[in-house]
């Protein structure tokens, strides 16, 4: 579905951000990108989605899809009610999908808080505002940058069941940065690690998805995958 | 109920200390009247001080309205052109820091002598000007980042961007500056009827220098106590409008 090739990308000064980067995403699939800080994994998501110019190489869609972004922090609009809020990428594209809108907000628990403001909501609940309006623009693909990364982890757990429920619903394909490891395992079909503007490895957790979170999370798949990622993430570091 | 009581209570106590002081020490009127007379002094005239302070208000308005439009314009054209403000911003800053007084005599040559009004208007607007511009300005470089992305992605218009984004964004600074400059457009329009005069119409300024030169010391402080009740007025009604438009970013 998506083809990355040879991507580079830096900042003035010499610094090099993302060097010759390729990857390829299939359709429907949950991609982590995992790594230290710096590494580029938010300024790929950012590339891919057309808010920065690749300096060299080639992002190249089979069909281009509908996105959206999801980003670390909610960044709603604290001026507008969860609704308008929600309602942001139809109003920018000319036409407000009520449809699409009630059904995102419905998707997220949110559908008795539209008249709310964000001031009024808690952290768990602004991030599912944040999905909800990501929803709304009725995406094919959604990109996340460490959109959990500030909640605790009970609200994590459970913002990771619902974005598995979304992909399976909606046959989202997900591009997910994160900092964690176990998310990155529990969440993704394969985790990419990256390293100084790099694809360094790829570990492709096998949970049996037919079971509960629960067992998932004890399972000795889980347990391999994260390992393996630890081991490819110290490795050569 | 506190934040009512307590400076009411504050102002009646010094009143009274006030009268006191006075009448015990029998000083004397042109000096320091007691407030009983300073409030007969109002109630003598009532339509001259009603002129006077409509006056005043009004050179206030004009000019504090000239402030919004050209500070909000020209914060927006700053934001649009990096260039332009590196060019223009110190200008601005040169108007705000170079004393109102020692500026007001050079625009009262240049709209004329019979234009003092006009004087009036142009250098309560120097004063007040800044703020505006400085706070609208902060306010609109002050936009979310991920907001401001969010936007490029599904393809906003720059319009769609201003009216949604940028207006919503710098509007709580706007509303804050208004509560500095509206104080700085009737100090300013205090100033200017002092340096340029009256015009055709008197204002309190010139009221309060009438009383000072004929020693009607009640005069010259009912002028000030109506100038400092019109201060506090625009302050809380700026205040007011402010607790009211960015009720909504409270949630």
């Amino acid at each position: 579905m998506l083809q990355v090739r040879d991507l580079s990308f830096g900042y003035g000064g010499g610094v090099t951000v993302l060097d010759a980067l390729s990857m390829d995403i299939a359709e429907g699939d949950v991609v982590s990108l995992l790594g230290p800080s710096g590494c580029g994994k938010s300024t790929i998501l950012r590339v891919i989605a057309e808010l920065l110019e690749a300096d060299e190489g080639d992002v190249t869609w089979q069909n281009i899809p509908e996105l959206a972004f999801v980003f670390q922090d909610p960044a709603l609009m604290p001026w507008a009610t969860v609704d308008e809020n929600v309602q942001l990428p139809g109003r920018l594209k000319g036409k407000i999908d009520k449809k699409a809108v009630q059904d995102a907000m419905a998707a997220v628990g949110l559908s008795d808080m539209g008249h709310r403001f964000p001031a009024q909501l808690s952290g768990g609940q602004r991030m599912r505002a944040s999905v909800a309006r990501a929803l709304a623009a009725n995406p094919k693909v959604l990109l996340m940058d460490e959109p959990f990364a500030a909640l605790d982890e009970i609200l994590r757990f459970q913002m990771n069941e619902l974005l598995l429920d979304l992909k399976k619903q909606r046959g989202l394909s997900i591009l997910f940065v994160t900092h964690s490891l176990y998310e990155a395992a529990y969440l993704s079909d394969r985790v990419l690690v990256m390293d100084r503007g790099q694809i360094k490895g790829e570990v492709k957790p096998d949970l049996d998805r037919g079971t509960n979170a629960q067992d998932q999370r004890a399972s000795g798949a889980f347990t391999s995958a994260v390992a393996a990622i630890a081991a490819l993430m110290a490795e050569g570091s | 109920m506190k934040r009512v009581f307590l400076p009411i209570a504050a102002f009646i106590s010094v009143l009274v200390f006030w009268d006191y002081y006075v009448t015990l020490n029998d000083v004397p009127k042109f000096v320091l009247p007691p407030p009983l007379s300073i409030w007969a002094a109002l109630l003598e005239n009532v339509p001259l001080w009603i002129d006077a302070s409509g006056a005043t208000l009004w050179v206030t308005l004009q000019a504090l309205l000239a402030a919004i439009v050209s500070g909000v314009l020209l914060a927006l054209t700053f934001s649009l052109s990096r260039t332009f403000e590196a060019t223009v911003y110190p200008f601005a800053v040169v108007l705000q820091v170079t004393p109102v007084v020692a500026i007001a005599p050079l625009v009262l040559i240049w709209v004329g002598i019979d234009n003092a009004e006009r004087a009036q208007v142009i250098i309560a607007w120097l004063v007040a000007f800044f703020p505006i511009l400085a706070n609208m300005s902060a306010g609109l470089k002050s936009v979310d980042a991920n907001l401001s992305d969010l936007f490029k992605l599904y393809g906003a218009t720059p319009l769609q961007r201003f009216r949604l984004l940028l207006w919503p964004t710098a509007q709580p600074y706007l509303l804050a500056s208004l509560k500095v400059s509206g104080g700085l457009a009737l100090i300013g329009g205090v100033v200017a009827e002092f340096v340029a005069g009256s015009g055709t119409s008197t204002g309190l300024a010139w009221r309060i220098i009438e009383a000072g030169n004929r020693l009607q010391i009640e005069k010259m402080f009912a002028g000030l106590l109506l100038l400092a009740v019109m201060g506090m007025l625009i302050f809380y009604g700026f205040t007011l409008l402010e607790w009211y438009v960015t009720r909504r970013h409270r949630g």
